[in-house]
């Protein structure tokens, strides 16, 4: 009996020992990522990077002005595969008396890949009912869509900012009316999130370059769309320009500036306001953050050849 | 009466107003980073980057058969300062079968900004006793400190392999007597991370070229250690080089893979060593992760005039 016993207890002692590995072996894989934030000091002024997820973008089909062939060649040139996983990133600007969002992500308009900015600022350490100012770069749902979740402003106590010609066109019942069946979807996006803050009187609209709070300004951008906005931060000589969507492809539109997206109102005018861009930060040398370069989406650009450019990004670092 | 429901009623509204007011200025200022673990699959395995933190490498200092001026040219055109904000990374490998890990960071061996290693890999959801193997790129303290936590070790249900050649030069008594003042340290971090496992019959060195792991072998790349290795994890046809030390400053030894760090053991080694991966990589396109590149130093190489550029991970998310 007791033999029996001590050999029972021998067995269950083994068998942990063998559970004891078995916690070892095949661990399972994770899913998603570390929080999508990312700090910098700008001067006096905090910026933080947030990403709002990533999403498929089908580049060879969406890129124009262009060809297939290059847009492989330049895809492979930087280890990428069409679609390409592309993210979507919206800036949080504190400048010691201000907190500015510039941008909102999708929330649900864009499919579940998207909608974790409100998500990624809890965990940068802030609350959206802190925010005191949202400046939106143009009315498209990926960079709109984030203001509300569901029939709730998600920032109730901010006032909303952007072009008055992008709000003129994207929330206008005249222009739904007349879009094609699949252009609709972007009015009504712009609606839904906008309409709740112009009903609340919380949305108030500029005309293009213009002081926003010291230290962010507006400056028009136009040709993504009608009233497509750069914001500028500036503190203690240091300088970020948030170009919104001047840029979606970096693998292909930094070699050729000249390649546009389906997505562009104005083709011809979002190439020339992207040109400009390139061109001066490369001279000037100061910060840029863009929507949809890869996370955290912040760093420089440096002409490389005779017509392109290069994209720098972000050294990591930790604010200290 | 009236009077004092007035005043009660200002102060409310007064009151509340302040509160208002003060919730939405002055946020403060963070500090830090949001969690440092990045995540790939790479076939059936899947790789995860975790930062030990960063560090301020005083680039003119550290590197050497270079001029300041060409130091100064790469930097900038980097935007760049020296001293550089540079990244300690190591690499947790999950097979589906091991958790491998690939160096273990700083421990407390190389001051307060490093030493996150073991915070991140929980972070990213991993406990330290999970850990089945640990390799070591070399025996450097940024790479094998966080094996220890003062007298404790961190992974106790690891094995810890390395090159046969670093642990003879680095925990030989010897070398550490005869080694001059400012470099014994070195050796004493080496002895203080790894001894205890030596003591424990946890310690098993390997000899050059190494199958370790189904799927993950040992590669020779001496050099900058006398027993460099390069780790080399394939899975289902997609394949990453993990480098350790072979690169330490992108901005200038990618433009140019001649220059040298003042710690290699023996610089035309760690040149060549240098420049055969670099040119391996670019010609195959296989996945590069390095401990100093930009957190999460994960990226590929290309050509790029005489020398290389660095094409860091798009940021994805594993789905």
């Amino acid at each position: 009996m007791q033999l029996q016993r001590d050999f029972i207890l021998a067995l269950a002692i083994a068998s942990g020992v063998f559970a004891s590995t078995g916690t070892q072996a095949a661990a399972p894989m994770a899913k998603g990522q570390a929080p999508g934030f990312y700090q910098m000091m700008l001067g006096d002024f905090q910026v933080t990077a947030l990403s709002d997820g990533t999403a498929d973008l089908a580049v060879g089909k969406l890129l124009t002005h262009t060809t297939s062939a290059k847009v492989a060649a330049a895809l492979k040139r930087a280890y990428l595969k069409d679609p390409v996983q592309t993210s979507v990133n919206a800036f949080l600007i504190n400048t010691g008396t201000k907190l500015v969002l510039v941008d909102t992500g999708a929330a649900g308009l864009f499919g579940p890949t998207l909608g974790n900015l409100a998500a990624n600022l809890k965990a940068a350490g802030y609350q959206p009912d802190q925010i005191d100012e949202i400046y939106i770069t143009h009315m498209h749902p990926d960079h709109v869509g984030g203001l509300m979740a569901g029939d709730k402003m998600v920032f109730p106590n901010a006032v909303v900012r952007a072009d008055k010609r992008d709000a003129d066109f994207w929330l206008s019942q005249a222009n739904l009316d007349k879009a094609p069946q699949d252009g609709k979807g972007f009015f009504q996006g712009a609606m839904a999130s906008l309409n709740p803050y112009v009903a609340a009187g919380k949305f108030k609209p500029f005309e293009g370059n213009t002081e926003l709070v010291p230290g962010v300004r507006a400056l028009a951008s136009r040709g993504h769309t009608p009233g497509h906005t750069t914001y500028v931060a500036e503190s203690k000589g240091e300088k970020l320009v948030l170009i919104g969507d001047l840029v979606h492809v970096v693998a292909v539109q930094f070699p050729d500036p000249t390649v546009t997206i389906q997505f562009d109102s104005n083709p011809k005018a979002a190439e020339a306001q992207r040109k400009k861009a390139f061109g001066d930060a490369a001279k000037n040398g100061y910060w840029i953050g863009a929507a949809h370069i890869a996370f955290p989406g912040i760093g420089h650009i440096r002409t490389a050849g005779k017509k392109g450019y290069a994209w720098v990004p972000a050294n990591y670092s930790v604010v200290r | 009466m009236v009077s004092e429901q007035c005043t009660r009623a200002l102060a409310l509204v007064a009151g509340g107003m302040l509160f208002l007011g003060a919730a939405q200025a002055a946020a403060p200022m963070m500090k830090g980073q949001a969690p440092g673990y990045y995540r790939m699959m790479l076939g059936d395995f899947q790789v995860t980057a975790l930062s030990d933190g960063t560090v301020d490498f005083p680039v003119g200092k550290l590197l050497t058969n270079v001029t300041q001026a060409a130091i100064d040219k790469g930097l900038a055109r980097a935007y760049l300062k020296d001293p550089v904000q540079a990244s300690v990374n190591a690499f947790l490998v999950n097979t589906g079968t091991k958790l491998v890990l690939i160096d273990t960071g700083t421990g407390n061996l190389f001051g307060p900004t490093l030493g996150k290693l073991a915070a991140n890999l929980k972070a990213a959801g991993v406990q330290p006793e999970q850990v089945d193997e640990i390799y070591i790129s070399h025996l450097h303290v940024d790479h094998g400190g966080g094996l220890m936590a003062g007298d404790k070790m961190v992974f106790p249900n690891a094995v810890v392999r390395a090159d046969k050649h670093d642990a003879d030069y680095w925990l030989s008594q010897a070398n550490t007597d005869k080694a001059p003042k400012e470099a014994k340290g070195l050796f004493e971090g080496a002895m203080k991370s790894l001894n205890p496992y030596v003591a424990a019959g946890k310690f098993r060195p390997f000899d050059g070229n190494t199958e370790l792991v189904p799927g993950v072998r040992a590669l020779a790349s001496r050099g900058h250690t006398p027993g460099h290795t390069t780790y080399v994890v394939e899975s289902k046809g997609e394949k990453l080089a993990l480098i350790g030390d072979l690169v330490h400053v992108v901005a200038v030894q990618f433009p140019d893979p001649t220059v040298t760090h003042a710690g290699d053991s023996d610089t035309k080694s760690a040149v060549a060593q240098r420049r055969k991966t670099f040119a391996d990589t670019a010609a195959n396109g296989y996945w590069i992760g390095a401990a100093h590149i930009a957190f999460p130093g994960i990226g590929h190489i290309r050509t790029a005039g005489k020398g290389y550029d660095w094409v860091p991970a798009d940021y994805s998310v594993v789905r």
